[in-house]
């Protein structure tokens, strides 16, 4: 459910940047840390798009971005969110340093929830004014 | 026509945090420091509040208090005589599940800041939501409840991860229950190692004198 909210968001940002022009893609990276299903934010995405202006019918694209962390003691760098095995036994997260069990560390990527880039329709620029003919 | 693309590389939650930082900005002109305070419904946030503003001291202590509808919580904090402000999630799109910075700088106007040194904003009762969302808070609190199970923290990661202490309510529950309390602190440190924990019971008082020094402290920490 919550996906809604951040697909709203994911619009109003399209949205900002189309200037006026209909959307086709949007493009986004979602980091492992953020509580986002992207299958969940592609449904929502499609609700919220519908409601907009420029976004109806466009298509979201989306790249997961791996987590990783940076231990501020030690500079371990481990993953603390791996993948969820198919055993569902995934609940292994840890922000605790495995090599040195240091709580200090930075988050080098995973946090990511960015819309990247869109594309946009736009007319054909006329060769010459006086063409007339419409794009 | 023809299709163009448009770099965007903007943080899909900035322009939330656009309006917290300027939320946060009103209550830093007035000194007034913010506790978001979240939890899964149920979990005893307006309990633990009551418990503890009944006697606030010298500190001048305001509530927001953020519901899908109705206002329950408030009403429950009407006798203790201090500035209660409700929002209501319900006219955006369905109910939104959170508090989100734009509906708490709507609400600013409705608020006293000016009488006050500390608001505790409590949040709709959700751990998924309110964890992405911040308003322009100062802390960020978790109530948890033994009667939800030790394994919230893994669960909820993002929402353990983003709150700086932890209250484990309903203590007085843990003889009647399996919640495993050495499993949840040890959950928590998975997810949160720096987070501070307290445990209380709005129910029989235990921990609430401590609950209620450091949410008053809050209001010294600027």
């Amino acid at each position: 459910m919550h996906e809604l909210a951040i697909a709203e968001a994911i619009v109003a940002a399209a949205e900002r940047h189309a200037e006026g022009r209909p959307v086709t893609v949007v493009r986004t990276r979602i980091g492992r840390l953020r509580q986002v299903v992207p299958e969940n934010l592609d449904f929502y995405f499609g609700l919220a798009a519908e409601l907009s202006e420029l976004c109806t019918g466009a298509e979201l694209e989306w790249e997961r971005v791996p987590s990783l962390l940076r231990c501020g003691a030690c500079s371990e760098e481990w993953d603390p969110a791996p993948p969820p095995a198919e055993d569902e036994e995934g609940l292994i997260v840890s922000f605790r340093c495995p090599a040195c069990e240091s709580s200090d560390h930075s988050v080098v990527s995973g946090d990511e929830l960015v819309v990247e880039s869109i594309d946009v329709t736009e007319p054909d620029a006329a060769p010459a004014a006086a063409n007339g003919e419409a794009g | 026509m023809h299709q163009t693309t448009v770099r965007v590389a903007e943080g899909a939650l900035d322009a939330n945090e656009t309006i917290a930082e300027a939320n946060r900005a009103d209550f830093d002109a007035h000194g007034v420091r913010v506790l978001n305070l979240m939890s899964a419904p149920g979990a005893g946030k307006t309990s633990l509040l009551e418990a503890a503003l009944r006697d606030t001291g010298e500190v001048r202590v305001g509530v927001l208090e953020g519901d899908v509808r109705g206002s329950l919580d408030a009403d429950r904090l009407a006798h203790l005589h201090l500035p209660v402000t409700q929002i209501n999630t319900d006219p955006a799109f369905g109910g939104e599940c959170h508090l989100d910075a734009n509906m708490v700088r709507s609400a600013i106007p409705e608020i006293p800041l000016a009488e006050l040194d500390l608001l505790v904003i409590e949040n709709v009762g959700n751990l998924v939501c309110p964890a992405e969302f911040t308003v322009g808070e100062h802390a960020r609190w978790m109530v948890s409840s033994v009667a939800e199970g030790e394994d919230k923290p893994l669960k909820y990661p993002l929402m353990f991860r983003t709150c700086e202490l932890v209250a484990i309510n309903k203590v007085d529950l843990l003889p009647h229950l399996d919640f495993d309390l050495a499993g949840f602190r040890s959950n928590l440190d998975q997810v949160n190692p720096e987070a501070e924990t307290l445990e209380v019971s709005a129910r029989d008082g235990s921990g609430v004198e401590t609950w209620r020094e450091r949410l008053l402290g809050l209001a010294a920490a600027g």
